[in-house]
């Protein structure tokens, strides 16, 4: 083995090493594996937010009298949303909602989406709403891709 | 002289930077495979590997730095991850993602990333191209004789 093979080998032995015992004896240790494909569901359902699906989002949006939030960054909202939404960034969530804050009532039922199963910015804005007092939160995890596909591509 | 005060200087820089990058990761693993996440890249069965290993080879890489012996396979190592961060960054830049970088901290409040991150990264490239180049010197010098 040439010189610096060795010496890049023992550079990520030591990583390894040092991040199997760190991760084995640490106070904030994680799991070696997570479920990651449904996190975002996982933790909506801890907190006790309602988990809905495409046809009853479709029902949501029919019935008119629920507030739809797209939890996305401007331009994506931009490119295509679902029918009604508002656009709620939530990585600025407080400035975005706070034009409709006086209007709604704490128990007002309200649906957050971002991209898809993949993304967490539905379960962001979410936990933001919580904190605000709003008690009737809807998410739909699935989010714009799976409306944008069952739709046919059309918003 | 003046090289090797550059040199000196270019590692001191690196191995601070990659450390304190480190730091925060390893202190809240959690936290660091939150924003792995959150940048749509990794597979998920690797997210959680990749957040507790990770961290520690930037601290074994900056280490490495400091020793002659490890100084280019260090300085291949740091460029290595410099390439997947500023690769990362620029991918999620052009989808439009507008996340923290998950770089140096895991607060909450964060600023997201920008252009000026490929910039930061950029230049700490050129730094570890230029301590790899030092290091490989005296293997270019011996071939030479």
């Amino acid at each position: 083995m040439t010189r610096s093979a060795s010496s890049s080998l023992l550079i990520v032995i030591a990583a390894l090493a040092l991040g199997t015992v760190a991760n084995t004896v640490s106070p904030t240790r994680i799991p070696w594996r997570e479920d990651w494909a449904h996190y975002v569901a996982n933790q909506a359902a801890k907190a006790g937010y309602r988990l809905v699906t495409l046809e009853e989002t479709r029902r949501v949006i029919e019935g008119g009298i629920t507030l739809v939030l797209d939890a996305r960054p401007a331009p994506a909202f931009g490119a295509g949303h679902l029918p009604g939404a508002l656009s709620v960034p939530a990585s600025e969530a407080a400035q975005a909602f706070l034009p409709y804050t006086p209007a709604l009532d704490p128990a007002s039922p309200i649906l957050v989406y971002c991209s898809g199963q993949e993304c967490d910015e539905s379960l962001q804005l979410a936990e933001y709403l919580g904190a605000q007092g709003y008690t009737n939160l809807l998410v739909f995890t699935d989010g714009y891709a799976a409306w944008a596909a069952a739709s046919g591509g059309a918003p | 002289m003046m090289r090797r005060a550059s040199v000196a200087l270019a590692i001191a820089i690196l191995a601070v930077v990659f450390i304190a990058a480190a730091v925060p990761k390893i202190m809240q693993p959690h936290e660091f495979a939150l924003a792995i996440y959150r940048h749509q890249l990794t597979p998920g069965g690797a997210i959680n590997l990749m957040a507790v290993y990770l961290p520690w080879l930037e601290v074994t890489a900056a280490l490495g730095l400091f020793l002659p012996r490890l100084r280019a396979a260090a300085a291949v190592w740091t460029a290595l991850m410099l390439v997947l961060f500023t690769g990362a960054i620029g991918i999620n830049l052009w989808r439009g993602l507008d996340i923290a970088c998950g770089c140096f901290t895991l607060k909450p409040g964060a600023d997201h990333m920008g252009w000026l991150n490929l910039v930061r990264n950029g230049t700490l490239l050129a730094l570890t191209a230029f301590v790899w180049w030092d290091a490989r010197r005296p293997a270019r010098q011996a071939a030479r004789r």
